[in-house]
């Protein structure tokens, strides 16, 4: 099913045409997934299976496509279906792990978390690749949080740099709830990656963060949305990553203070540390506001790495590419916080590792 | 006859237009003390700079050997594994890598060999203990949020755990307690034997009360106008530069 998708990750309003930074059109083989072998992921107590029809209760937006939503839900492969039942705070996480491959060479999953209210969930998904073949991954999470509730999704993709992946996102989230949302993106020729957080109730609250290592001739492309219907609102959307080699990163985020939502607050930062005169790094924050009574920030750094401190380590005796990987790690920490345990924020920081030793 | 451990020729460093030494001669063998004072801004810090190779300074003439290597257009992080080591003036903040896991990978890659995390804890502990330097600093960003003080007792930290053939030390004393200052000494003391070397910069007369200091150089108009034994230190400090002003070695 080969297909053009016109519109992905394309901004709300679309005001930067100039800079051509409105959305993406890009030429896609949409593949018909194979069954393959993921067992749903087993649940800890206080979580239970649920099914898609529990979304039907809530109006979900893809701030990635709408077509490739439309896609995944009808041809999705894997994906875990789970329900916070009333009351149950679960801090162990449920966990999903895709490793795609020649055995599996294309993942799309369909993930649902319904958080009833004042419960809370975390829900984990890893995205690996088995070999160096050229594989396809699309998925998407749907979140609903009822009042109070207090959801996590944490996703960390590490597949290889002949792998596409598609990741979308989109949640509604109900009076004094809040959903967080952590991204961990280190691989794959081309990262397309979509959030759509709607807050919906009073004082409800989202948090995007978002870390990206950029490499080689790698695409990364962003569209993040926080859109504030409720009032006493928060949302906050930061992302912080590494650019080397002529690697390709944009990142859209925005704020949407919708008419009602006075006292709301949203704040969205990012900090890029670019190793390469050759990589290409643009941002554009969108504030829109529908509301007088509302707070909207934005903040940017982006710069090299600093001659000064790059020379302070060296001193030490770390090589400039140990100092520059060092760095690097150092950025995705705040990420990494999200992740449950320690041995999977090792494994992590390997991989990391281990993919700048490769360009430094 | 063995070789100096350092041997500074003739040299000449720029910043862009800007000449701060011009012809500066230093060796330093192993077993020595060496005292370097001179005003604000004659280039003592730039001399420090020159040796470890900070990139930000531009050697247009003369030469640095260390152990008789010509290690003038060494990047720093090969002089460090030669065993020259700085406790910087100012130094850096690193945010984002903590004490333990910056010092850690410095000593792994001086040795060669990442040492294993409790014996290299074990170690760091103790020498934190011996500095006053409170354990928790260990999992700290690198000089994030460290005092004046707090920064220096880590540069001496580092020093004491990457045990470096060749330790020069840019006021390593400044802005220390009375207290501190004697930690620092005592560190330093501990440090030292006859196998190393040191590089002392330093404008008091405290950090040096309790160190063997063998050589004291003055530095003036872009070079070394003046060495003599530790009794400099107190001329100086009682009657200014001016004092030994007109004693003139070379
Ligand atoms: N990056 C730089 N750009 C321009 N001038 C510089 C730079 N670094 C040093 N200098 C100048 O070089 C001269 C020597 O500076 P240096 O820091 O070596 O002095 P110092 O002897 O260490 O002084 P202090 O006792 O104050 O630490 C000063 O005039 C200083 O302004
Ligand atoms: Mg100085």
């Amino acid at each position: 099913m080969a297909t053009t998708l016109r519109n992905i990750n394309a901004l709300a309003m679309p005001t930067w045409r100039r800079l051509g930074v409105n959305g993406a059109a890009i030429e896609l083989e949409l593949p018909t997934p194979e069954p393959i072998n993921a067992p749903h992921p087993t649940l800890p107590s206080g979580i239970i299976r649920t099914h898609e029809s529990v979304l039907r209760c809530a109006e979900f937006k893809s701030a990635l496509s709408g077509e490739l939503a439309a896609y995944i839900r009808v041809h999705a492969n894997a994906g875990a279906r789970i329900r916070s039942k009333r009351g149950e705070i679960v801090a162990e996480p449920v966990t999903s792990s895709y490793t795609l491959g020649a055995d599996s060479p294309v993942v799309v999953d369909s993930n649902v978390i319904f958080a009833e209210a004042h419960s809370s969930v975390t829900l984990v998904l890893f995205y690996d690749s088995a070999d160096d073949s050229a594989a396809f991954h699309a998925g998407m999470t749907r979140v609903i949080a009822e009042n109070c509730a207090d959801v996590h999704v944490v996703e960390v993709q590490t597949l290889n740099t002949a792998t596409r992946h598609f990741t979308d996102f989109s949640a509604v989230i109900a009076n004094g709830a809040s959903v967080s949302l952590t991204r961990i993106e280190l691989g794959a020729s081309e990262v397309y990656a979509g959030s759509h957080m709607k807050l919906e109730g009073d004082k409800a609250e989202s948090r995007a963060h978002t870390f990206y290592f950029g490499d080689g001739a790698r695409k990364l492309d962003f569209n993040y949305v926080a859109r504030h219907l409720g009032q006493h609102s928060v949302s906050t959307q930061d992302a912080a990553g590494a650019l080397f080699g002529r690697c390709d990163k944009i990142f859209r985020g925005t704020i949407d203070f919708v008419r009602g939502a006075s006292g709301s607050v949203g704040a969205e930062s990012e900090n890029t540390l670019l190793f390469s005169k050759s990589a290409r790094n643009r941002s554009a924050p969108l504030i829109l506001c529908g509301e007088e009574n509302v707070e909207g920030s934005h903040a940017a750094s982006v710069g090299k790495p600093d001659a000064a401190k790059l020379y302070y380590m060296q001193s030490r005796g770390l090589s400039e590419g140990d100092a520059k990987r060092m760095l690097t790690l150092a950025m995705m920490e705040t990420a990494l916080k999200a992740l449950p345990d320690e041995d999977m924020r090792e494994k992590v920081r390997a991989a990391l590792a281990a993919r700048i030793t490769d360009n430094a | 006859m063995t070789k100096p451990l350092l041997d500074v020729r003739n040299l000449h460093v720029n910043v862009g237009e800007k000449l701060i030494l011009r012809g500066l001669n230093l060796t330093v063998n192993a077993g020595e003390t060496h005292v370097i004072m001179g005003q604000n801004g004659s280039g003592k810090s730039t001399l420090a700079a020159a040796i470890m190779g900070s990139p930000m300074f531009d050697v247009s003439d003369g030469t640095v050997e260390f152990l008789g290597e010509d290690i003038t257009r060494l990047s720093p992080d090969k002089r460090a594994k030669l065993g020259v080591f700085l406790s910087f003036q100012n130094p850096e903040e690193i945010p984002g890598v903590t004490v333990e896991n910056f010092l850690r990978a410095a000593v792994g890659a001086v040795t060669g060999e990442t040492p294993r995390l409790f014996k290299f804890q074990k170690e760091l502990f103790a020498k934190m203990d011996e500095l006053g330097l409170d354990r928790v600093y260990a999992s700290r960003e690198l000089n994030v949020g460290f005092s004046g003080g707090e920064k220096k007792k880590t540069e001496i930290l580092q020093l004491l755990m990457l045990n470096p053939k060749l330790a020069i030390l840019d006021e390593a004393d400044s802005g220390l307690d009375v207290d501190a200052v004697r930690v620092v000494s005592d560190g330093i003391n501990k440090y030292r034997n006859a196998d190393n070397a040191m590089l002392i910069i330093t404008h008091n007369q405290r950090l040096v009360d309790d160190i063997k200091v063998d050589y004291v150089h003055v530095l003036d108009d872009k070079h070394i106008t003046l060495t003599g034994g530790a009794e400099l230190i107190s001329r100086i400090a009682d009657g200014g530069f001016a004092a030994v002003h007109g004693d003139i070695t070379e």
